[in-house]
């Protein structure tokens, strides 16, 4: 895992915040004013050393939309910073290959668990058995285990949980699930989606009125918690 | 009725010329003329007052010129006696070309005056098209094509559908039966139509979406006022309204697009303008240690609330369109625990929710911020406890918020909704709030189609806000 994170944000007190925080987590900082000086933080073999990017959307030079496919083209991933509530600027961001988002004010520890997760995910092999958090899933035998307890899930059910496990505690957004186990036609077909997340939670959670491992972002996606997020709570 | 002849004295005493001409020539036998020759020269009157009258006018002329070559030339002369059935024949002769010489030339001229009344009607159409695409506006278009129209057919009149239908057009009776007759079943009708041929003006109606009645006086050119040609002017005029409507409207659209994309740019600048030096305050605080530090974080809470507060009242001001969809209350509950967590607040939070609920048809954001709102509101004025709990309504889910606070005095109770009102003898919990929670509360609720209420309130029984929600059907996939 890289310790090296690249932070794009124009105004200093945040960079300066953000240096701060990255520090009690481990991380070494890179600090970038501006989008010209992110991708040339990037270039010469730069990114190599960088493991992600914390991206503020709004910048003076670029449009941080415009700058998240050129960093994760670099093999970066982006974790963006947004000053935005609703969710329409996440969704782009998140559609345009942000890996997650944190919105301000946001919590140093809540970014840093999120950071890690997202470091994480990267090293993670694609094999017949996965496993997230205390979901552990066997591809090729169809079998899920919670806890160390068989789930028997029907085929819907066992595609959603693959790709949560499969994004690693990293949020996919409501289209995104649903393009990828509904086909690409239901991708506005959000009603599917909240009936299937319902019926897995009543089998993999321990009270379905209170979940603990499929959370879900408003107006976003879902996410699977991760173990700092458990500890947390 | 028309004459057969264009001039008809003029060529009447030209073929009486002729006629009396060629007679003399026979009777005196000029340049050895014989009574045969004669006869053959007589058909030249007969061609010609066939090819400048009709096939009747023809045969007129063929009867005269046999009974005066009978008369004058045909022994015995001065009597009408006819000697020979070769003279019959002659006169069978006679009647047979201006037959077919009327009948042939009358046609031609009448297909010749068709033609060029079909040129002068195109003409007009083609000149009355091009003063149409001139028009900038609805306004413009409708003054341009009354004023052709004026030119070319006497005064026009225009009345609208409205009008016609409230009787309200000071047409006589009849006019305004037939203009009504019109509008309603998009035919010509009045002066020398089929239906209510009586009246004084000719009525076409025209135009889709705003329909107008056409009213033309009974003059104007004969050949090229007809009324399938004046029914094709008023199509093309209301086409060109359509056509003006539509741009317009688009028009409109992409303004009001712009608008919208300005006020959310603006509002998104803000949003960044205001969260950015509140993180750093926030992430500060949260470094230091101690009472003031604590305190400070609580204060600058309070700020965050209120500047989302207003950044909410904004966007609901702006009017910009709301994206509600299925919305699990799991969800939103969840979510609100995690914003009050143990450590922000000073009374118990009971979270209660009820089995399969339906989903309900939201805003998510909004619906957070609103009910973020309400749990802060009775967070405040909670003594020990304060209970949420959502059941399944007729038609949607009630989200209940209940505190065991001093609750809300009568007087209070009508506006508790209103900006900057607050239990005034709660120092306590009037402390720490916006000021205008509960009305953005309200606000957000009623964007989304739903309803914020305070249920049940006096003074020691605590306060209750009831949020109704609509449901949302649920499709299962099946799988």
């Amino acid at each position: 895992m890289s310790r090296k994170v690249l932070v794009v944000d124009d105004e200093a007190a945040i960079r300066r915040l953000l240096v701060a925080v990255l520090a009690r987590g481990g991380f070494e900082a890179i600090e970038a004013a501006n989008g010209r000086e992110a991708l040339a933080a990037l270039a010469g073999g730069g990114a190599e050393a960088i493991g992600a990017a914390i991206l503020d959307l709004r910048l003076p030079d670029l449009d941080g939309m415009e700058l998240i496919p050129r960093v994760t083209a670099a093999g970066v991933a982006v974790l963006v910073l947004s000053a935005q509530l609703d969710a329409q600027e996440k969704v782009a961001a998140l559609d345009l290959g942000a890996e997650d988002y944190v919105t301000k004010p946001f919590d140093g520890d809540e970014l840093l668990a999120r950071l890690r997760v997202l470091l994480r995910r990267y090293g993670r092999s694609a094999g017949a058995r996965l496993h997230f958090a205390d979901i552990a899933i066997d591809r090729e035998a169809h079998r899920v285990e919670v806890a160390g307890v068989q789930v028997a899930l029907t085929p819907r059910e066992f595609a959603l949980l693959e790709r949560l496990v499969e994004g690693g505690g990293r949020i996919l957004t409501h289209r995104a699930l649903l393009e990828s186990v509904w086909g690409p036609a239901h991708g506005e077909d959000l009603d599917y989606l909240r009936v299937a997340i319902r019926a897995l939670r009543r089998k993999i959670e321990d009270d379905p009125a209170r979940p603990r491992r499929i959370l879900n972002e408003p107006g976003i996606g879902y996410r699977l918690a991760s173990d700092a997020a458990n500890e947390a709570t | 009725m028309r004459s057969a002849l264009e001039h008809p004295w003029r060529d009447g005493l030209a073929t009486l010329a002729m006629l009396g001409a060629i007679i003399a020539l026979g009777a005196f036998e000029v340049a050895g003329l014989s009574l045969t020759g004669t006869a053959l020269l007589l058909t030249l009157p007969v061609l010609f007052a066939a090819s400048r009258g009709d096939a009747l006018y023809g045969a007129i002329v063929a009867i005269l010129a046999s009974a005066v070559f009978n008369f004058f030339l045909l022994p015995p002369r001065f009597t009408f006696h006819i000697d020979g059935a070769i003279y019959l024949v002659t006169f069978l002769v006679f009647v047979v070309v201006a037959l077919v010489t009327g009948v042939t030339t009358s046609g031609l001229r009448l297909r010749e005056r068709e033609a060029a009344a079909q040129a002068a009607q195109s003409d007009l159409e083609s000149a009355f098209l091009a003063e149409m695409a001139l028009a900038a506006s609805r306004e413009d278009l409708d003054a341009r094509a009354l004023a052709f129209l004026a030119g070319h057919f006497g005064p026009p009149r225009l009345f609208r559908a409205e009008d016609l239908q409230a009787g309200t057009t000071g047409l006589a009776p009849l006019d305004a039966s037939a203009a009504v007759w019109a509008l309603e079943h998009e035919a010509v009708t009045g002066h020398a139509s089929a239906i209510m041929p009586a009246a004084d003006f000719r009525f076409f109606a025209f135009g889709r979406a705003a329909r107008d009645v056409l009213a033309l006086p009974v003059a104007g050119p004969q050949d090229i006022a007809e009324g399938a040609f004046l029914a094709r002017l008023a199509r093309a005029w209301g086409q060109a309204r359509d056509h003006l409507d539509m741009l317009a409207q688009r028009q409109r659209g992409e303004e009001a697009e712009a608008r919208e994309r300005t006020r959310r740019a603006l509002l998104s600048a803000l949003g960044h303008d205001f969260r950015t030096p509140l993180t750093v305050l926030k992430e500060g605080l949260a470094r230091m240690e101690g009472a003031q530090a604590a305190e400070l974080g609580e204060e600058v809470e309070r700020l965050r609330r209120l500047g989302e507060d207003l950044l909410a009242s904004a966007r609901l001001d702006a009017g910009l369109a709301l994206a509600c969809e299925p919305v699990d209350l799991v969800d939103i509950f969840g979510e609100l625990e995690r914003q009050f967590p143990p450590a922000r607040r000073k009374v118990a939070l009971a979270m209660e929710l009820a089995a399969d609920l339906p989903l309900v048809r939201a805003e998510p954001v909004m619906l957070l911020h609103l009910l973020g709102n309400v749990l802060d509101n009775g967070l405040r004025h909670a003594a020990a406890r304060l209970t949420v709990s959502a059941r399944a309504t007729g038609g949607g889910v009630a989200v209940r918020v209940a505190d065991d606070g001093p609750g809300i005095p009568g007087a209070l109770a009508a506006s508790v909704f209103e900006p900057f009102v607050s239990g005034g003898h709660d120092a306590r919990a009037a402390r720490g709030g916006s000021g205008l929670g509960l009305a953005i509360a309200r606000d957000l609720a009623e964007a989304m189609g739903a309803r914020l209420s305070l249920e049940s309130s006096g003074a020691g029984e605590g306060a209750v806000f009831l949020l109704r929600l609509p449901a949302m059907a649920m499709r299962g996939d099946g799988a």
